[in-house]
């Protein structure tokens, strides 16, 4: 019987074929992992509990300072400065000042087809996109750093075949969220999502990476795109390493496969109190909205931004709204100043911010009660931008710019 | 060796994509003090959940138990009160990493939901991956990795990684 592509990439790493179900010890290609309080601090302590003086392989681990960044009260500084001193003492290789860990890893060029890699945070399935498979293993990045190696059992798989193309209008935000609408939340509980099809490879990348960003909401493990001639590009002008495509076989047996239209796809909203309430936007059109907030690892890219003034060039956003625009990098906040994309949003009336996880949990952008934002974080639980009684729904980038041109809930395709 | 698990069932959440962090209220996720944590606990479900729980009880839930985004709270105040376990139909795979991490025993039993009332008692029978409700009904847990196993029977990562892993 043949292998899925997660299947492949963890045998590979292993040494030996192994299949869904499998228990085995893996020794990650690279450990992730960024500065919270009870992270990477936590971390430092337990190595000390266990009497393990440093890491053995520090060129396998790598560290991000990207939450409470620039940090505005002085116990999150203290983090940064531990994060630093942690680093250095280990030799682990620190990215400061870079912007969030999940895309300067990919524009860097360290993630390529094949790597398996582990971090904490569950949304570093997106790299997946590039076809690594990128696990979150919640607090056992510690055996990492204690062991080199991590207990994982190998995922099972939902294929996922995408056709047809999107319309102008809809983005692969809302073909996620749409799949969750389809599946339901628990459709690929402790799976690992496989995107192929002619579908997938109409997609840029931008778009592959927001795919696999959202996995957890379908309740997977993490997330794979097939590769193609785009991924061979996006490489090329970001690494050397070398690489081979990871192809699934065609006997490769999947736990469940599904198949969506990429014509068949409406904008959509995902409304409080949670990631499984997915929406038409039909649902709401017309609601009242405060705040747009565009950036976070799950968009936040040139698409991102595109999306945004392919309706707002030219137009301003509503008075007595607000948009936040928060590229996901530094590179990418170089790249839209200097592709003129900085100034259009900035004369569209969006407030441009330097890259940094903290728009998307609250700590800057903070809502108060009864404000509704739209936003392209990764979340919309109640609380997480900084208001329990304030509502997030989370919509792709074009909903947001229609909604704020209008100053409440649009179908973008209404607009263009 | 691993805990004996004889436990009444303190409470059945039968909702599926059950989110964790309703367990003490998302105004709460960022208590600290874990005294505040066990008196908001379970109040939205039962006001004297706090009294009425004993060490060793154990909780039932759906199918996909702990979707979201899940916070550590709830469970350190739940661990505080003595449960140490849960049984549902499925489990959230990121929620059930990080919980059984921290020794909580997270078993996958089809059919529980049906098979329990609150107060139920449930035993779990660790060798036949078996648990017994009210000393009659039998159910076949899913496979219970071995991680998961020794996680329990370490009480936490930490103690794991020494004793299983160095």
């Amino acid at each position: 019987m043949g292998q899925t592509i997660i299947e492949k990439i963890l045998s590979r790493n292993l040494g030996r074929t192994v299949r869904a179900g499998d228990e085995a010890l893996f020794e990650p290609d690279l450990t992730l992992a960024y500065d919270y309080p009870g992270y990477i601090d936590s971390y430092e302590r337990q190595l000390e509990e266990l009497e393990i003086p440093t890491v053995k392989k520090p060129e396998k681990f790598m560290f991000f300072i990207d939450h409470f960044n620039p940090a505005g009260d002085t116990k999150y500084r203290e983090v940064h400065v531990k994060t630093r001193n942690f680093a250095k003492r280990c030799g682990i290789q620190l990215f400061e000042d870079v912007g969030i860990g999940h895309q300067v890893i990919m524009e860097k060029g360290y993630v390529v087809p094949g790597m398996m890699l582990i971090h904490f945070d569950g949304h570093v399935s997106m790299l997946g996109a590039l076809g690594a498979g990128a696990i979150s293993v919640r607090n056992a990045v510690i055996e990492a750093l204690a062991t080199n190696q991590v207990s994982i059992i190998v995922p099972g798989t939902l294929r996922v075949n995408l056709t047809g193309k999107l319309e102008r209008g809809v983005t692969a935000r809302d073909v996620f969220h749409t799949l969750v609408r389809q599946l339901g939340p628990s459709g690929a509980c402790s799976l690992c999502i496989e995107f192929g099809g002619e579908g997938l490879h109409s997609m840029s990348i931008d778009d592959r990476m927001v795919l696999c960003n959202q996995a957890m909401f379908l309740s997977a493990v993490t997330a794979v795109c097939e590769q193609d001639e785009k991924v061979d590009i996006f490489l090329k002008n970001t690494t050397q390493r070398p690489y081979s495509h990871v192809a699934p076989d065609k006997d490769a047996h999947y736990d469940k496969e599904y198949t969506l239209d990429l014509s068949t796809v409406s904008p959509v909203l995902v409304a409080p109190p949670s990631s499984a309430k997915t929406v038409p936007i039909a649902d709401y059109e017309g609601m009242r909205v405060d705040v747009g907030y565009v950036g976070s690892c799950a968009s936040g890219r040139i698409t991102d931004f595109a999306q945004v003034l392919d309706v707002l060039e030219g137009k301003h956003i509503a008075v007595g709204t607000r948009l936040y625009a928060v590229p996901s990098s530094v590179q990418l906040q170089k790249e839209i100043a200097a592709n003129g994309m900085m100034g259009k949003l900035i004369d569209a009336g969006a407030c441009l911010y330097y890259p940094s996880c903290d728009f998307c949990f609250g700590m800057l952008g903070t809502m108060t009660a009864g404000e509704v934002a739209l936003s392209t974080g990764t979340l919309n639980i109640p609380g997480r931008m900084g208001c329990t009684k304030a509502d997030i729904y989370t919509a792709s980038p074009y909903t947001i710019a229609a909604s704020l041109l209008k100053g409440k809930i649009t179908d973008p395709r209404t607009v263009f | 060796m691993l805990p004996k698990i004889n436990g009444r069932v303190a409470w059945k959440f039968e909702e599926p994509n059950y989110d964790i962090d309703n367990i003490i209220g998302v105004e709460n996720i960022k208590l600290s003090d874990i005294e505040q944590m066990k008196k908001v606990c379970m109040t939205d479900y039962d006001p004297d959940f706090i009294s009425v729980v004993q060490d060793g009880d154990v909780l039932v839930g759906a199918e996909n138990f702990g979707y979201g985004h899940p916070h550590y709270v709830a469970f350190k105040a739940l661990r505080a009160l003595g449960v140490r376990t849960v049984f549902a139909e499925s489990f959230n795979p990121s929620f059930y990493k990080g919980e059984v991490a921290n020794g909580v025993a997270l078993i996958e039993v089809p059919g529980i939901l049906e098979a329990v009332e609150r107060w139920s008692t449930v035993t779990m029978d660790w060798d036949r991956e078996e648990v017994t409700v009210d000393g009659k009904t039998v159910l076949k847990c899913s496979h219970v990795p071995q991680r998961t196993k020794d996680l329990v029977e370490c009480g936490n990562l930490i103690n794991y990684i020494r004793e299983k892993r160095l």
